[in-house]
């Protein structure tokens, strides 16, 4: 049985993570300590992190907060994502703060927090959040809808309807996670995102059967795709097998592994 | 020996098996490190035929020769069609045939499913059946009388001593609620494969149902499938049963005259 082994270098960075707590499902190394011990586990540099309780908080910054204070002590290893609802009061001012506090990047989630991804408030967050030289990062969903709790949203996200809103907005710099693009190698859908600067995190995908990751290396370029855990709602090993089976040269998997998610998420705000 | 104990094989335009993707199955298994798959041919949707559960299983029998190997079958049928237990007997007598692959056509504790389980108990072949608890209305109107654990359950009650597998504990809905039920059947058994790779899930499940009653399965989800046991909080000597250990002990009561 093949075992992760750290092929890839001291520089891998997971793309997509979670701090925090989930209402309908209880999570275990669920806080700083327990993802800084998958991390040091996995070889993984550092994490690009979100708030899990900021997605179902009516005020959602407060989950920014959150981990801010949580991670402070080890700064160095993690990026944040900073969740905001752009149908709820006062984003704008928060969006500054989590500026002003380094996060690195924006969280949306139109499903859960209700508002159109092609509705004005959408694009109006999505614009400052480019003004203010952070990429727009949304999820196609956190649970799998077949388990969903009642109280929970029935919906994923189509990936399509983030390339069109990527399209109105091609200034921008988006990041799509769980996402599952199973478009032919000559998609023209492939072509449409090709166009624009757009991320893809590979949980969600596969190297082996169909090889929709290969697909999706061919069609982006290998500067486009992300490696991605989503731990701790999902286990992290599927992602790093993923990214060994993958039928690619080492310098294709370690942009994959790191390299990619360096340059994006490193790039100071303005 | 590592044996993933739910997986498929399918069409190619022409009918025939789609060597392909046999083959890529093997590839992925090389790469992963699986060393048998066991398999069979769904049609997932409409009423399912003699002729057609009989053509898939021939492809089953294409696969096995391709690779004699690597695969082996499980006998898929439509429990309420007349010929369904001369098409487990011919598979599983003639062809080698491992076990019986159930789909979601009839609740696995219904009165039809009832003479497949008694040829299987006499025989001690599991009965591979796909199972879940969907919360979501696509799946619930799709999928009617899929069978959830409490059908299990139910099941294991009228016929304690057959080889019942619940399948995919990540592909078919509330994997909590499953457990739930399952714990307290002691006979069934259940597959870890699907798309769902839920952390702590596995750990879980192992403590739910203990470590002899939990197979490591694909379904085709094959880093997730290998990825959620290698993460799960085992020792080597209990991933080893999971892994293969488990379900080669059930391949060991094969009892067929």
């Amino acid at each position: 049985m093949s075992t992760y082994k750290p092929l890839f270098g001291p520089g891998i960075v997971d793309a997509h993570a979670f701090i925090g707590n989930w209402p309908f499902r209880r999570l275990r190394n669920n806080d700083v300590a327990g993802v800084l011990a998958m991390m040091d586990k996995f070889g993984i540099n550092v994490s690009c992190v979100a708030s899990a309780d900021a997605i179902l908080y009516r005020d959602s910054h407060d989950g920014n907060r959150m981990i801010h204070e949580q991670t402070r002590g080890a700064a160095d290893r993690f990026n944040l994502y900073a969740t905001l609802n752009p149908a709820y009061a006062g984003w704008q001012r928060d969006l500054r703060e989590c500026v002003d506090l380094g996060f690195k990047a924006l969280r949306l989630y139109p499903i859960y927090h209700g508002y159109a991804i092609d509705s004005p408030e959408c694009l109006s967050i999505v614009d400052a959040a480019t003004e203010a030289g952070l990429p727009v990062s949304f999820t196609c969903r956190i649970e799998d809808a077949r388990q969903r709790h009642w109280m929970d949203v029935i919906d994923n996200l189509d990936p399509e309807r983030v390339l069109a809103l990527a399209e109105q907005r091609p200034n921008a710099t988006f990041i799509l996670l769980e996402a599952i693009l199973g478009w032919g190698r000559e998609s023209d859908l492939w072509k449409r995102m090709h166009a624009l600067p757009f991320y893809v995190e590979l949980s969600r995908m596969t190297s082996v059967l169909d090889k929709s990751i290969e697909v999706m290396v061919g069609a982006l370029g290998p500067e486009r795709v992300l490696l991605g855990t989503g731990y701790p709602f999902k286990t992290p090993s599927p992602a790093f097998l993923k990214l060994q089976c993958l039928n690619a040269d080492e310098e294709t998997k370690t942009l994959i592994a790191g390299g990619n998610a360096s340059r994006l998420f490193d790039a100071d705000p303005v | 020996m590592v044996i993933d104990c739910h997986m498929h094989v399918r069409a190619g335009k022409d009918g025939l098996l789609d060597t392909v993707y046999s083959d890529a199955t093997i590839e992925a298994g090389d790469l992963l490190g699986i060393d048998l798959f066991c398999v069979s041919d769904l049609q997932l949707t409409g009423p399912l035929t003699y002729a057609e559960f009989h053509a898939a299983n021939e492809r089953v029998k294409q696969a096995i020769a391709r690779h004699p190997k690597r695969y082996r079958g499980y006998c898929y049928v439509n429990p309420s069609d007349p010929q369904a237990l001369d098409e487990i007997r011919a598979r599983v007598q003639g062809d080698g045939f491992i076990g019986i692959k159930l789909y979601n056509q009839h609740f696995i504790d219904s009165d039809v499913v009832a003479p497949v389980l008694e040829l299987a108990t006499q025989w001690q072949i599991p009965v591979l059946m796909h199972g879940g608890k969907p919360n979501d209305p696509v799946t619930q109107k799709l999928q009617p009388n899929i069978s959830t654990a409490l059908h299990f359950a139910r099941a294991a009650e009228r016929f304690p001593k057959a080889i019942l597998i619940e399948a995919h504990i990540g592909g078919g809905g509330d994997w909590e609620w499953a457990l739930k039920h399952l714990r307290e059947a002691p006979s069934v058994f259940l597959d870890t494969s699907g798309s769902v790779i839920d952390e702590w899930m596995v750990d879980k499940a192992v403590a739910a149902l203990g470590i002899e009653r939990v197979l490591f399965a694909t379904d085709m989800t094959m880093e997730g499938g290998v990825g959620k046991i290698l993460d799960a909080d085992l020792s080597d000597e209990h991933r080893a049963r999971v892994l293969g250990g488990n379900f080669q002990s059930i391949l060991n009561r094969r009892a067929v005259p």
